[in-house]
């Protein structure tokens, strides 16, 4: 028979909106007296959320999980999986594991562990819905200063590659209030960095749920935070290029607290290769969404995904995405090697880039984010940025923190420096992907520290 | 996702067939796809919507596949047997002021589905539909178009436009400001978008939908 205090373990593949359920299951067993720890040898429950965006993620599981079955002859162990399960992986993962939870079954976690001491494969009702009892959930947020707020769930997008609208489903909007609260609870707890999660974050609102549109949303989030009084940055991830609006910008222009700092994946440069993806946008689109962000939130930095070696994806196809890559100078560029993933339509393709030409690709796409990347960085040396420290560099005595455009400094220790302060830091050197810097000390600079 | 009823089978060809589904509550545009499988089962695939929007069911146009694990099964099932449906999704659909205007239908094979839909929703479109088939016995129900707006493009058979889609669009260019939509295999979307952009329409005005 399970008991009341049985310790759990947590352990999160794959993206934020992943690392967000984590925290609202985490928050889920804590309330029901379960007892969290980090070390996954000490547990008694292991919860893994899963991922199946990418074959690796899913292989992962299955390595951990054959490990965790391997303890159970020697001590009493439960084990679930949740978070994104392909239908195709449903089956099995659950003959590995205890028990499945989906997402929308999270906040009944604590009874399937407790019925009768058995698990059992939640059946479950399907996908999360908007009026789900998992938005309620206040989540054990993973750090002190930066906080996810899942706004969505699932997508409509059906992009060939991906296997998402099969795990998580409809795109469904989580209602406003329930978003707004959060981000001021966060605000008034003393949150610095807050990211609103969803698939297609800018289709906020778009489904049957009624929502306002996500540009309306952005500015009751920035309300909320402009009336706490201190320097709150907010971010969303992701957007899709199809709905990005000029509203979206604007909002982001008129709010101090909504970061200048956008993510748009590209995917790729080649209209061909849009057309095989489902990206129902084409290059020309993409430019000119960023000439409007250009001209509309001239100091933003502009991050990215891009997919090489996808089916089909010929050199000079892979040529377009360089030259992109070339003219958008990206600030940030997340370049994944393609991999088929069971579930999405492309799986249905040959597989037929290469892995010596994919890679080749990766190294070269990633040379143009160097290059790019780098140049901005260089500009920045001399200027006094406002950084919201992180923690401990790798490098001793030194502490790593973002600027507002996500820009990663490195600079040193000095007492009153702690995680989760917004502090400025004068740039000194830049290198390709970061750039170090010395905090200032002059009053004006130290004025951007505010209320912290 | 949602339980309907198979209301039966047409064949349209030896290897394509329409199958006619208890419609319910679904609302969807022209143009878009539902995902249809055997109720319970893993597997779905994606089929556009074959019927109009004020038909009481729902038809979806599928060639099966050889060794298709999907089409395949669906082709067997009796009517009266239940099917899981969900949807609708996507964006290939025609816009309110694109529909004043003259518009370019493509398509290849069971491709034609989206523009059939179209077509039986709002009968006054004024469109040209090009469609690639092999022989005209692939010209699935080619009498639900009105005369002159459907042009056979065969690549194999007699009858009709002797060659391709592209081969057409060849000869008969097309005016930069005519919405164009296409719907079919990669390799005829791919040469056909070339080639339209080649004559002046931007890619703005170039939609595509890939079946695969």
């Amino acid at each position: 028979m399970i008991g009341i205090a049985m310790t759990y373990h947590l352990v999160s593949f794959g993206c934020q909106m992943n690392l967000s359920d984590t925290e609202r299951i985490a928050a889920v067993l804590d309330a029901a007296g379960f007892e969290r720890t980090e070390r996954e040898e000490d547990a008694e429950l292991i919860g893994a959320v899963a991922c199946s965006v990418r074959q690796r993620a899913i292989d992962r599981v299955d390595a951990r999980i054959e490990r965790w079955n391997a303890w159970k002859k020697r001590r009493p162990l439960l084990t679930f999986v949740s978070g994104c399960v392909l239908p195709h992986d449903e089956a099995r993962l659950a003959g590995k594991f205890d028990f499945l939870v989906r997402t929308a079954d999270v906040p009944s976690l604590p009874d399937l562990i407790r019925q009768d001491g058995v698990m059992t494969v939640a059946s479950g009702g399907g996908y999360l819905g908007a009026d789900d009892a998992f938005w309620k959930i206040a989540p054990r947020y993973s750090s002190p200063f930066a906080a996810f707020v899942p706004i969505q769930n699932g997508c409509d997008k059906f992009c060939t590659f991906c296997a998402v609208p099969y795990t998580r489903g409809r795109e469904v909007s989580r209602p406003s209030a329930g978003i707004v609260d959060e981000v001021a609870r966060l605000a008034a707890a003393g949150y610095r960095s807050i990211t609103l999660l969803g698939q297609n974050v800018n289709s906020y609102g778009a489904d049957a749920s009624g929502e306002c549109s996500f540009a309306e949303l952005l500015h009751r989030v920035a309300g909320v935070c402009e009336r706490a009084g201190r320097t709150i940055w907010v971010y969303f991830t992701s957007p899709h290029p199809q709905d990005m609006s000029v509203e979206v910008l604007q909002a982001m222009a008129a709010h101090p607290s909504l970061a200048k700092q956008v993510h748009l994946p590209l995917q790729s440069g080649d209209d061909k290769v849009l057309i095989r993806m489902n990206r129902n946008y084409r290059l020309d689109r993409y430019r000119r969404i960023v000439e409007q962000i250009r001209q509309i939130l001239p100091q933003a930095t502009l991050s990215t995904d891009v997919i090489v070696g996808f089916t089909g994806e010929t050199g000079q196809q892979f040529e377009q995405t360089r030259r992109a890559m070339r003219e958008f100078r990206f600030n940030m560029a997340y370049v994944a090697a393609y991999s088929p993933r069971p579930g999405a339509a492309s799986s249905r393709w040959a597989d037929d880039v290469p892995a010596a030409v994919k890679k080749e690709r990766v190294r070269i796409l990633s040379e143009e984010l160097q290059r790019s990347a780098g140049a901005y960085n260089a500009a920045l040396v001399g200027s006094t940025q406002p950084v919201l420290v992180e923690g401990p560099a790798r490098r001793a005595g030194y502490l790593t923190g973002r600027t507002e455009g996500r820009v990663i400094v490195r600079f040193p220790a000095h007492a009153g420096l702690t995680p989760g302060r917004i502090v400025p830091v004068r740039v000194t050197g830049a290198a390709p992907l970061s750039v170090e810097g010395e905090p200032a000390a002059e009053p004006a600079a130290a004025a951007v520290e505010m209320a912290s | 996702m949602s339980r309907h009823a198979l209301l039966g089978r047409r064949d349209l060809s030896p290897s394509a067939y329409v199958l006619r589904i208890e419609r319910g509550a679904l609302r969807f545009t022209p143009g878009q796809y539902v995902t249809v499988g055997a109720a319970g089962g893993v597997e779905t695939r994606e089929y556009s919507v074959y019927s109009g929007v004020d038909d009481p069911y729902l038809e979806v146009l599928i060639k099966e596949v050889a060794d298709g694990s999907v089409s395949c099964r669906l082709r067997r099932l009796p009517a009266g047997s239940p099917l899981d449906v969900e949807g609708p999704f996507g964006f290939f659909t025609v816009a309110a002021e694109q529909a004043r205007g003259p518009l370019l239908f493509v398509a290849t094979g069971t491709g034609i589905a989206p523009f059939h839909a179209m077509v039986q929703s709002d009968p006054g479109l004024d469109y040209l539909l090009l469609h690639g088939v092999r022989t005209l016995d692939d010209c699935y129900e080619s009498a639900a178009y009105r005369p002159g707006r459907y042009v056979p493009c065969v690549s194999r058979g007699t009858g009709g436009f002797q060659g391709r889609v592209t081969d057409y669009l060849r000869r008969h260019p097309v005016a930069a400001s005519t919405p164009c939509f296409l719907c079919g295999n990669s390799a005829m979307i791919f040469a056909a978008f070339d080639l339209l952009k080649g004559q002046g329409v931007p890619s703005e005005h170039l939609f595509a939908e890939v079946y695969f």
